[in-house]
């Protein structure tokens, strides 16, 4: 999809013209994808949304250098990695242990610490058995090297296709299918007790 | 459909459940290769696994008015920069000038050293003991007197000459 047929990228151009509505749109649009991005790379849910907001804010900054060579959401997805690895790179040099760091699982509404709900008390059997699981296949995923869990992360999201996932990662198409391959390969084995129906049986 | 099809249907299969034309096939190639159910089959408890976890937390609902927050945040700042108060303009100035006030005095101090007063005073002391000795000299003397003083300096025009004034007397 080049810039003619792309709605984001002509949303786009007009943010490069200062449209900040069409900019809006853009970040309502995108900012889920996004810190999904990210969030494969660093998994601190705080830390990858303040990531994913400087993605967004470089790229208003980056707005004025943008052409419609690619699909705007490649472009997108590409700075987003990019930043991302920059700042483990950052951090790798420079590390700091972050005392903010708070439990997963529960939305942000402020800059207050995340608290984790006591499921187990109040949520139905089934309901603890589903957040056992999805613990379970978070564990496993986060267990994968880093590129194989960007390269599962964007083909998940359903709506990028295996090119664009190649230009974002900077490998070829077929590199690309088999960082997935193994990806699942690996998933499979370690849950393969959930296989089957998709519900934990203890 | 050979192993080729097979595949090209399971990497759609990752991205999203088959449409019906698809899974149509699928079935068809399963019923002659059998062998590749178990395969199949756990493929797709994978991709329901997947489709079921989250694959990121949700972002804050207040997300988008942050991000404007800060461009807008931004353009304020590149719009009206933070100017300096008017202390802060004139303090490194005025230690300037202050600077080169001193310096000049230092300057005048070693060309207009402190000692001049004392010869000047010195001076005085000689005229007192010069006007003891002596009268006032005629008008042709004094004009003699100026002459002798656009003479260069010697060591003797330092000291009072009393043999002179004695010769003059």
């Amino acid at each position: 999809m080049t810039g003619a047929t792309d709605p984001d990228a002509a949303l786009m151009l007009r943010v490069k013209a200062g449209d900040r509505a069409a900019y809006a749109e853009l970040v309502e649009k995108y900012k889920q994808p996004v810190m999904s991005v990210v969030y494969q790379m660093i998994r601190d849910p705080d830390e990858a949304e303040d990531l994913a907001q400087n993605v967004f804010y470089q790229v208003y900054r980056s707005a004025h250098r943008y052409e419609t060579r690619a699909k705007f959401s490649t472009w997108l997805f590409t700075i987003a990695r990019n930043l991302t690895l920059n700042e483990i790179r950052r951090r790798k040099r420079h590390p700091a242990e972050s005392l903010d760091a708070a439990p997963r699982g529960v939305e942000r509404e402020d800059a207050s610490p995340r608290q984790v709900a006591d499921a187990q008390t109040f949520a139905p059997p089934d309901l603890v058995l589903q957040q056992e699981l999805q613990e379970k296949v978070e564990e496993a995923v986060a267990a994968l090297p880093e590129n194989q869990r960007t390269a599962l992360g964007l083909c998940r999201q359903g709506d990028v296709s295996y090119e664009e996932i190649s230009e974002v990662l900077g490998c070829s198409l077929s590199a690309t299918k088999s960082l997935i391959h193994r990806a699942r390969e690996t998933l499979k084995a370690r849950l393969k007790p959930y296989l089957r129906t998709g519900v934990w049986k203890p | 459909m050979n192993d080729a099809e097979f595949q090209k249907l399971l990497e759609i299969s990752w991205q999203r459940p088959l449409r019906p034309d698809e899974e149509e096939r699928l079935q068809t190639f399963l019923r002659w290769h059998p062998e590749r159910q178990a395969a199949w089959d756990e493929e797709a408890g994978l991709s329901l696994l997947l489709q079921q976890a989250p694959v990121a937390p949700h972002v804050s609902s207040n997300f988008t008015a942050r991000v404007l927050d800060r461009v807008e945040r931004e353009e304020r700042r590149r719009e009206h920069p933070v100017r300096p108060s008017p202390w802060r303009w004139w303090l490194p100035r005025l230690a300037g000038i202050a600077v080169t006030a001193a310096l000049v005095l230092m300057g005048a101090r070693m060309l207009f050293p402190p000692g001049r007063e004392v010869a000047s005073d010195s001076w005085v002391e000689e005229v007192r003991i010069v006007s003891a000795i002596a009268d006032i000299p005629n008008a042709e003397t004094l004009r003699d007197f100026e002459a002798i003083q656009l003479l260069p300096p010697t060591e003797l025009m330092d000291k009072v000459d009393m043999e002179l004034l004695a010769a003059l007397q």
